[in-house]
């Protein structure tokens, strides 16, 4: 009874099977990872240089990473816009909407990517109605290639980068809009330097973590780029999964992991908002 | 959304700490021969194993049989002989496994399998055959059917899209060099460049690159596709695809032992074994699955319709090709990084 009435020894107590549980089942696999990736023969960082050395496979990672980037720009840009439209919205109507793009986050990756087959699929709706028009004469590849793995990563992350991005809309001081506004400023103006200056960090933080997101997605890839666009986690579930080349498969996934914990690091120290108004 | 995740988290943990504390009162409970732990792929062939083959052993020697599941044999067994104990006896093998890794297994005693008549191919000295399955080619019922590889790549005779196998060079290579022309006896060794260059000509024909059977079965069936290179037991059995086992890349599946495993283990998955050569525990099997084992009897069993759609009934073994299991092991490391170079070009 005295440990819990402790603040300090409680808070210990109450974490304490969380950090046991993130250690045995995260900590102690990405060590394990780790160790896979350091080769006996030649030498100790054999597995690297033939990932480094591969055109192959450093053509994978700049395709991973160039498709996280367009990702990570369209679906912070449409989270942007969306978030704004939100702001302005009535309050009654706020919790509605925001509901309405939470709830795909219980439907599983591989079923939002597999609804998009009856859609876009050389059978799916599109094509058959521009087939009966009389439109085209042969379905259209609208999946299986890289824009439909854009597409379809930027349909799942959609939320993951709106629900920051609203958080920090909300926490904008109305007051200062309004004083702009009375003040003379239009409403570009108010906009500009005013409102962009407060989410600013926010925004960018939020296009790095959705980045991260998207270079370590899997199904969806896997799914809609139908085979042909081999990025980074489908390379490792083929060496690792496939192959039981742990080696390689493992030096790709730390290379991948340090891309993720620069571009996290990045995304840190950007800052997030509450931290920075007092500064200015 | 903190609270989603956090739910995930913890049913995630929940699950995963039952698995644990489940594994560990197995290993405490396992003791020799008091039960045959195999170790295979689990699906429908998992069921089929255990109704045809599990049923009648258990039935005559009273030592039950538990499957685990298996993701990657020669991982997980190497894993385990590494651990120190071994809690799989029987694991579920591809041959060039055995033949590229003959010291993770232990030898079979043949004279103690004393097997019915079974083909040669599946006595092997560490190995025992289990099923056959076969890359080959269907289509959608739509589609206008095809008899050979060549035509399977004849987007002028035969117009369509196409879907192939995206992880695996394995059987395409020679499914490439069929469809350019090689006679089937003049398969290996295989003309690996040539393979390469025809599939490289030939690669915009396909619009799929399939990463798993049930995604092949299911864009040919759904008609996404109107041709799939396919796992034979996929659309075996289906009224709605068409498919020949015509240069069928037939492949047989085997059943292997764990090195260093206790007399009595051994003996027990020697009976085992031996209910796998039984032609009417075969016919048994191909009720659950379309791939049918290596009994020389099981022919004279089957119905006429059953022969058309299983790989190992006379007529079908007449028009497919073997896959050359000691070729690839000899050569696979190569061909897996040229597929890798390759599959990312697409």
């Amino acid at each position: 009874m005295k440990m819990l009435s402790s603040p300090a020894a409680s808070r210990i107590a109450l974490n304490a099977p969380l950090v046991l549980f993130l250690a045995l089942t995260l900590v102690v696999p990405l060590l394990g990872i780790v160790v896979f990736s350091f080769g006996a023969e030649p030498h100790l960082f054999s597995n690297y240089v033939q990932v480094v050395s591969s055109r192959t496979y450093m053509r994978v990672i700049g395709m991973t990473l160039l498709l996280g980037v367009i990702v990570a720009a369209t679906t912070t840009a449409l989270a942007f816009l969306f978030s704004l439209w939100v702001l302005n919205l009535p309050k009654r109507w706020k919790p509605v909407v925001i509901a309405c793009i939470v709830m795909p986050f219980f439907i599983s990756y591989l079923v939002r990517a597999l609804s998009w087959m009856p859609v876009l699929g050389f059978n799916g709706l599109v094509n058959r109605s521009l087939l009966a028009m009389g439109v085209i004469d042969a379905p259209l590849t609208l999946i299986y290639n890289p824009l439909a793995v854009v597409l379809g990563t930027a349909n799942v992350l959609f939320p993951v980068a709106a629900l920051p991005l609203l958080a920090a809309f909300h926490k904008v001081d109305k007051r200062l809009l309004e004083a702009a506004k009375s003040l003379g400023a239009s409403r570009w103006t108010t906009f500009k330097r005013i409102f962009l200056p407060l989410v600013g960090r926010a925004t960018l933080s939020t296009l790095i973590m959705v980045f991260a997101i998207a270079t370590g997605f899997y199904i969806t890839p896997s799914v809609l780029g139908g085979g042909k666009v081999l990025l980074a986690p489908n390379l490792i579930e083929l060496l690792i999964h496939r192959r039981g080349e742990w080696g390689s498969g493992a030096a790709l996934s730390v290379i991948l992991l340090l891309i993720f914990l620069a571009s996290i690091a990045l995304a840190k120290r950007l800052g997030n908002p509450r931290q920075r108004r007092v500064a200015r | 959304m903190t609270i989603t995740r956090r739910t995930v988290v913890k049913l995630l943990g929940s699950s995963a700490f039952a698995g644990a504390i489940s594994s560990t009162l197995a290993s405490r409970a396992f003791s020799a021969a008091s039960e045959l732990v195999i170790a295979q792929s689990g699906g429908q062939a998992g069921e089929a194993l255990e109704k045809a083959y599990a049923a009648p052993f258990t039935a005559k020697t009273g030592i039950p049989v538990r499957f685990v599941g298996l993701e990657s044999a020669l991982g997980e067994l190497k894993a385990m002989l590494q651990s120190g104990t071994i809690d799989r006896h029987v694991w579920d093998v591809e041959l060039a496994d055995v033949l590229s890794q003959p010291d993770l297994f232990e030898d079979l005693d043949w004279d103690a399998i004393a097997p019915d008549p079974i083909f040669p191919e599946a006595k092997q000295p560490k190995a025992i055959g289990r099923h056959y399955y076969s890359y080959v080619m269907s289509w959608n019922g739509k589609a206008k059917p095809i008899s050979t590889w060549k035509d399977f790549f004849d987007t002028e005779n035969f117009p369509g899209r196409r879907a192939m196998m995206s992880y695996d060079a394995y059987a395409q290579l020679e499914v490439a060099l069929l469809a350019d022309g090689v006679p089937a006896d003049k398969l290996y060794p295989l003309d690996v460049d040539r393979a390469f260059a025809f599939l490289e000509a030939n690669k915009d024909k396909v619009q799929v690159w399939w990463d798993s059977g049930s995604q092949a079965a299911e864009l040919v069936t759904s008609g996404e596709v109107d041709y799939a290179l396919i796992y034979s037991g996929r659309v075996a059995y289906s009224k709605d695809v068409g498919m020949t086992y015509n240069q069928g890349i037939s492949v047989l599946n085997y059943l292997a032992v764990t090195k260093g495993i206790d007399a009595d283990s051994k003996a027990a998955a020697m009976k085992f074994f031996h209910e796998m050569t039984v032609a009417e525990n075969e016919l048994k099997a191909v009720e659950t699955i379309a791939y049918s084992g290596p009994s020389e009897g099981l022919d004279a069993l089957l119905t006429d319709d059953q022969r058309k759609v299983l790989p190992s009934s006379v007529q079908n073994r007449a028009v497919q090709v073997p896959i050359n299991s000691q070729w690839w092991t000899e050569n696979r490391a190569a061909i897996d990084k040229r597929w890798t170079e390759f599959r990312a070009n697409l």
